[in-house]
């Protein structure tokens, strides 16, 4: 901790090499944060870049004694929200043959679907159905396990906040799940039972 | 209890967040409902694989990517950042540039306003204090003029034996009246020295100055202020040295102008002569008919006619003494100037550079200080106004920025 802390200093005053080390942990994070949220992977990877490059530039301003990892995983979710809103706002502009385009691009494109059968994709295709609100909270504590706190503060929410979306994202998923035409139970068959 | 809220009862005891009881109460109903039992095990395998779902890995070269644009946003930000400084204090610069503008437009009005009364009792005190400083000191016939030339003004005319001296220089017009007079200009760097010469030399031929006008004034010379003075004297010489002055004079320093003029008032002069020659012929005959005259009414016309015969003499007589003092003594105007070389030369460091620098140093301290106070007086003086202004403005920008905002 006290590490970071020091590569923050360094950081503050522009030196690059620090700023990279600070974040090479983070990295892998951000970029799940942006597939999951805007799941193109091109899409991910610039966002989540410009985000890391915004965290440079604003890094005289955060506050030292605040948590660095959810100030970080914040702006990046911040940027990603930016750039849905950009894109909806060019889709609007562009017509509504743009949205088909858009929703069969990315990694999970619909031929993807046919192929891969496993639980696994059929969670994570699901998990995408969900509004913005319900999937965040899932992918910030589900997937990337951060706690219930740090999701409140990344979010920018309360806590009680936190839980009943996380609760209702999760009961969504489960119907969609369950309605999912390629599930079938014979799926859980081979899954480990808490 | 029914099957909806056993479901919904799922999530938190996958998350193992029930209470013993909550959770005893579900795992009885899911032994006897199917379908409940089929969404805890669907919602089971999930928590599963979403906590055992591996992390994307990281697309090829991506730090190597965010590496080389963070180092050209380095730059740019580099190159950018006075604009930007500019544009993200875009407003605040206009405020203060604003301000300063306003202090700078305030100051004078605010030294007219409170300085006014102050400035007028300054200068007149400067000028009734100190008058030697820039002014045009004018030395009039009172102070320099010889007793004996207003002596001559005032001589009594009227009187009968001055009449008759008069009269024995009209006879004694054999030579010519020449009326002299001369101008020069001189320049004169030991300008004291000069006017020194020039008083002896007037004195000196028994001439008299008639008037000197003295005047200083003030220039920069090799951005020094020095004071330099400048006289118009008018000299009246007895005609016989003028000459002989006149040549002095021009020797005395650099004469820029120098003219000499002669005018010839002979026949003017006779012919005056005459003229009261015949009036006393006439004003003697006008007596003896005064002597002779019976009535009341004779005496009167006679004496009005004596009278204004006599007007006339005295009237002509101080025109031909004026024309003696012309001739006998000649004017010459001196115009002397106080010059100083200025060539430039390279001038030695002045010794009193360093205490001259301080001085500069505390008088501009000093304005600086006082343009400092009379902005704060300013600021101050115009806050009953400013205050609803920032207000009002403030009340705009708001405005502008909700309505930008929707």
């Amino acid at each position: 901790m006290s590490n970071e802390r020091q590569l923050i200093k360094r950081a503050k005053r522009g030196d690059i090499k620090a700023f990279e080390a600070l974040i090479i942990d983070y990295q892998i994070y951000c970029y799940n944060i942006a597939l999951g949220m805007l799941r193109s992977q091109e899409d991910a990877e610039d966002v989540s870049q410009e985000a890391l490059i915004k965290v440079f530039k604003k890094l005289a301003t955060f506050n030292e004694t605040a948590n660095f990892s959810t100030w970080l995983y914040r702006i990046v979710v911040n940027s990603c929200l930016d750039y849905i809103k950009k894109r909806e706002k060019l889709r609007l502009v562009e017509g509504d043959g743009e949205i088909d385009k858009n929703s069969s691009s990315g990694r999970d494109s619909v031929t993807d679907q046919v192929l891969q059968n496993e639980l696994s994709d059929v969670v994570k295709r699901n998990l995408e159905k969900l509004t913005h609100e319900q999937r965040l909270p899932i992918i910030l504590y589900d997937y990337l396990g951060l706690s219930y706190d740090d999701v409140a503060e990344t979010l920018n929410i309360p806590l009680g906040t936190v839980k009943s979306r996380l609760k209702r994202g999760r009961d969504r998923l489960r119907q969609l799940v369950a309605k999912d035409p390629v599930f079938s139970y014979s799926m859980l068959d081979g899954e480990e039972v808490l | 209890m029914n099957c909806q809220t056993h479901q919904s009862n799922i999530f938190a005891y996958v998350k193992n967040e029930l209470s013993q009881a909550e959770r005893t109460h579900l795992e009885q109903h899911v032994a006897n409902c199917k379908d409940c039992a089929e969404a805890l095990q669907i919602e089971k395998a999930i928590e599963n694989k979403l906590y055992n779902l591996p992390l994307a890995p990281l697309p090829d070269n991506y730090s190597d990517k965010l590496s080389s644009k963070l180092k050209q946003n380095n730059k740019v930000e580099n190159k950018k950042s006075a604009a930007q400084f500019i544009k993200t204090h875009q407003r605040k610069l206009i405020a203060i540039a604003a301000c300063l503008i306003l202090a700078i437009a305030l100051v004078p009005i605010m030294n007219n306003i409170f300085y006014d009364d102050f400035d007028m009792a300054k200068s007149e005190e400067s000028y009734g204090g100190a008058p030697m400083e820039n002014l045009a000191m004018d030395t009039n016939e009172g102070a320099m003029v010889k007793g004996d030339a207003m002596g001559d003004i005032a001589m009594d005319v009227a009187d009968a034996g001055q009449a008759d001296e008069q009269m024995l220089k009209g006879d004694a017009l054999q030579q010519r009246k020449l009326i002299k007079r001369g101008a020069v200009n001189i320049d004169a760097e030991n300008y004291d020295a000069v006017f020194d010469d020039i008083t002896a030399l007037v004195k000196g031929v028994d001439g008299y100055i008639e008037n000197s006008n003295v005047s200083v004034n003030q220039r920069l010379v090799n951005s020094k202020r020095v004071d330099y003075r400048h006289c118009n004297m008018a000299l009246r010489i007895p005609q016989s040295e003028f000459d002989s002055v006149y040549n002095q004079l021009l020797s005395m320093g650099k004469t820029k102008h120098y003219e000499q003029s002669s005018e010839d008032i002979t026949n003017r002069y006779r012919d005056t002569v005459n003229e009261v020659k015949n009036l006393e012929v006439r004003e003697q005959a006008l007596r003896k008919i005064m002597d002779k005259a019976d009535s009341i009414s004779d005496v009167v016309n006679v004496e009005r006619e004596l009278s204004r015969v006599r007007g006339e003499i005295n009237g002509l007589s101080g025109t031909l003494q004026h024309w003696d003092r012309l001739v006998d003594l000649s004017t010459i105007q001196v115009s002397l100037s106080e010059v100083i070389d200025d060539s430039q030369t390279v001038q030695p460091i002045d010794d009193t550079l360093w205490s001259r620098a301080k001085q500069a140093f505390i008088v501009n301290l000093n304005h600086l200080i006082e343009a400092l106070e009379n902005i704060f007086i300013g600021i101050i003086g115009i806050l009953p106004m400013l205050i609803p202004l920032i207000i009002v403005i403030t009340i705009v920008l708001l405005v502008i920025k909700n309505r930008r905002k929707k």
